[in-house]
């Protein structure tokens, strides 16, 4: 995720001079034609100009500082967040590590990732948990009367499936995979819009930023190359700094027991190597009682770990998601209205 | 205007007196970024003087004042919530019983409890009920003669209440989730929103350029902070009231006889001790074994179940979040904000 600096500012440069060009061009107008209003005009303009090429080198000061110019003397790492935390970064997520020499853009990510991570692991096991509940469910029971040679002469009896009570939490369980699908496909679309907001070619940076640049500098593109550059500002700044902000006091990790983080993911590796049905059924259901009771396996307990689990997966993607899409939908309607242009990003939050 | 200034620095002073107001560490972050944008603000006006800017100057003053403002709401807050954790403990332990607790403990607590006694629901639901009923509406009877086999499904009308079994175990699961959505929300706006944005949201409430994101940071850290838990203890409270006037009571569960007790070892035996035979050949069988089932005890199995699951499980917690949210749209348009936060509503 790097950006070629050099080229915003040619681009920069070009756009000033071709600006400043046209402006020349109208205060000479003004001059000759003695028209006062073409040379208050030009000199309104130069101020613009002036504006825009200070927007220019502030953008990419604080471009820099969340990580994407590799020019860039002054960044900010994730070794902030120690100070800001008083604990170790480094110790606090593990999958993928983050480490204090990440920059924001990359400390959001590896947050992002080791949210995916942890959203997996509920799809991981409300999958598992429906596959074995529907497994057992439909196991069935058929006679063989009178025994031994009953079955040559035909099947008579009672046929039962003594587990299809279990399609209720089949069903249930099914509720779970939706929500934690939903939220772990909300946390990759968060990693890939920050990807596609800088790719290692410098995405949307290397494409809007020097159009809104030149755009602003244009005298009747200024509204829309303000527009432009309010949006490119917030998704660059806002985006990150929030996820960043996030990853150093938010940890969803740390309200799930580890028996609960290792028992599901136990749970989801016994399966995958357990090819017949029959044990699927033992892990849930171990008898009945004298009173009536089907006794239920100890896996029978993962499925409340799962859903606390579903929960807070559901509340670190989806809700957190909403939250940083409105705040920076409101960061840009601000910094457009600063520069004097509207922007309107609440549609964004479609996404959801 | 100075009367409510000097109300506030009274205040200001007793918030320290509390003991839970040694271990916040929003304060300083919230004095700092007021501080941070007071200084930024005096470069600016510096800077006026240097390029000769009357309206920068002017803007520059003008925002001090919003600073002052800033001031006030970071003492208010400090004030608020000093109070809260001073009497608010003692005065919900008297109302509705439990110990003497911070709201948001409280509120965990009860939330807690919540998910806890869901989660028992559920179990002794599919335990006694639910995996029993499920399996005797799945016997059927079969005779085999020459070839030509007969299929007789004598007991497929408790598929009828074992249906409305799916349904309730779906719900209960869903309000166990909603449960702990909750707890991860209180989470949420103890860890993150109330130490973290509610500066943040401070210090951006402090330019003219930011007011409307710093406002929308307050009114939902504070709305989550507070309204919130304050919200889930009060509608609980409701509840327990409602459940005492009501008479309404733990949900009695049925205990059908299905299945014998090595039924589960011993897979080649067909003894079945069942409540519904399906060799019966009575073709109302069936309806009377479901109506028997849920119909003696449908008044202590279908209401109980109906009030915790929908009263107590759902329909509180949209109450809850809209109340909270209603609550952040109120305050961030008090502290500034013209954003439209219904978007958040989608989590109900």
């Amino acid at each position: 995720m790097e950006l070629d600096s050099g080229l915003i500012y040619s681009f920069a440069i070009i756009s000033s001079i071709v600006a400043s060009g046209l402006i020349a061009i109208a205060y000479a107008l003004g001059q000759l034609l003695q028209n006062p209003r073409f040379s208050v005009w030009a000199k309104t303009e130069l101020f613009q100009v002036a504006i825009s090429i200070s927007l220019v080198f502030i953008a990419l000061f604080l471009v820099g500082l969340v990580g994407l110019d590799p020019d860039s003397e002054f960044t900010v790492s994730a070794g902030w967040i120690d100070t800001l935390s008083g604990g170790s970064i480094e110790d606090v997520y593990s999958r993928p590590q983050i480490e204090t020499e990440f920059s924001v853009f990359e400390t959001s990510e590896a947050y992002l990732q080791n949210l995916a991570f942890f959203s997996h692991r509920a799809v991981r096991g409300s999958r598992t948990m429906m596959g074995v509940t529907d497994e057992f469910s439909k196991y069935m029971r058929t006679p063989c009367t009178p025994p031994l040679f009953g079955c040559m002469l035909g099947v008579n009896g009672v046929n039962a499936r003594p587990l299809s009570g279990a399609t209720a939490l089949m069903q249930a369980s099914n509720l779970l995979l939706y929500t934690s699908s939903a939220a772990y496909l909300t946390v990759l679309a968060q990693i890939f819009l920050l990807r596609f907001i800088a790719l290692d070619s410098g995405g949307l940076l290397a494409i809007y930023m020097p159009l809104a640049i030149v755009l602003r500098s244009l005298p009747f593109m200024r509204q829309f190359g303000g527009a432009l550059l309010a949006i490119c500002i917030t998704l660059f700044l806002v985006y990150p700094s929030l996820l960043f902000v996030e990853s150093t006091f938010w940890n969803p990790y740390t309200w799930i027991e580890d028996e609960a983080w290792d028992s599901v993911d136990t749970f989801v590796d016994d399966l995958d190597n357990t090819k017949h049905a029959g044990k699927y059924g033992d892990l849930f259901y171990r008898g009945t009682a004298s009173d009536g009771a089907i006794t239920m396996g100890e896996s029978y307990s993962l499925f409340e770990y799962i859903s606390r689990l579903v929960s807070f997966s559901f509340i670190s993607a989806s809700f957190l998601f909403t939250f940083n899409i409105l705040a920076v939908s409101a960061s840009a309607s601000f910094f457009a209205r600063m520069l004097g242009t509207e922007v309107d990003l609440s549609r964004l939050m479609q996404i959801v | 205007m100075r009367k409510e200034l000097l109300i506030f620095i009274v205040l200001f002073s007793l918030s320290f007196a509390s003991p839970g107001a040694a271990e916040l560490e929003w304060h300083s972050f919230a004095f700092i970024a007021a501080i941070s944008a007071l200084g930024v603000l005096a470069i600016l006006y510096m800077i006026s003087y240097l390029v000769d800017s009357p309206e920068m100057r002017m803007l520059s003053r003008q925002e001090v004042y919003q600073v002052g403002i800033t001031m006030l709401i970071i003492v208010f807050f400090i004030s608020f919530e000093a109070y809260v954790y001073a009497y608010m403990g003692g005065l919900l332990a008297e109302s509705f019983g439990g110990e003497d607790a911070s709201h948001i403990d409280y509120a965990m607590g009860i939330l807690t409890e919540n998910a806890d006694e869901q989660w028992g629901m559920i179990k002794e639901l599919t335990e006694y009920f639910t995996m029993a009923l499920g399996s005797m509406a799945s016997s059927s009877a079969t005779c085999s003669i020459m070839g030509t086999s007969l299929t007789y499904p004598g007991c497929i009308g408790i598929q009828v209440p074992f249906s409305s079994l799916v349904f309730a175990t779906n719900t209960l699961v869903t309000a166990m989730l909603t449960s702990n959505s909750q707890i991860a929300l209180l989470n949420l706006a103890e860890d993150f929103f109330f130490p973290v944005m509610l500066p943040l949201g401070l210090f951006l409430r402090c330019f003219q350029f930011s007011r409307g994101a710093g406002g929308l940071l307050i009114g939902i850290s504070a709305a989550f902070y507070f309204v919130f838990p304050i919200s889930i203890i009060l509608t609980q409270g409701m509840l327990n009231t409602a459940e005492i006037d009501a008479g309404i009571s733990e949900p009695s569960i049925p205990h059908p006889q299905f299945l014998s007790e090595d039924f589960a070892n011993d897979f080649s035996g067909f003894e079945v001790a069942a409540d519904c035979n399906p060799l019966d050949m009575d073709q109302n069988a069936a309806r009377k074994q479901g109506k028997r089932l849920t119909g003696d005890n449908g008044d202590n199995l279908v209401d109980p179940l109906l009030f915790y699951i929908f009263i107590g499980g759902l329909f509180n917690t949209m109450l809850n979040l809209m109340i909270t949210l209603s609550a952040a749209r109120a305050l961030s348009k008090v502290f500034g904000a013209e954003v439209d936060i219904s978007a958040l509503a989608r989590i109900a």
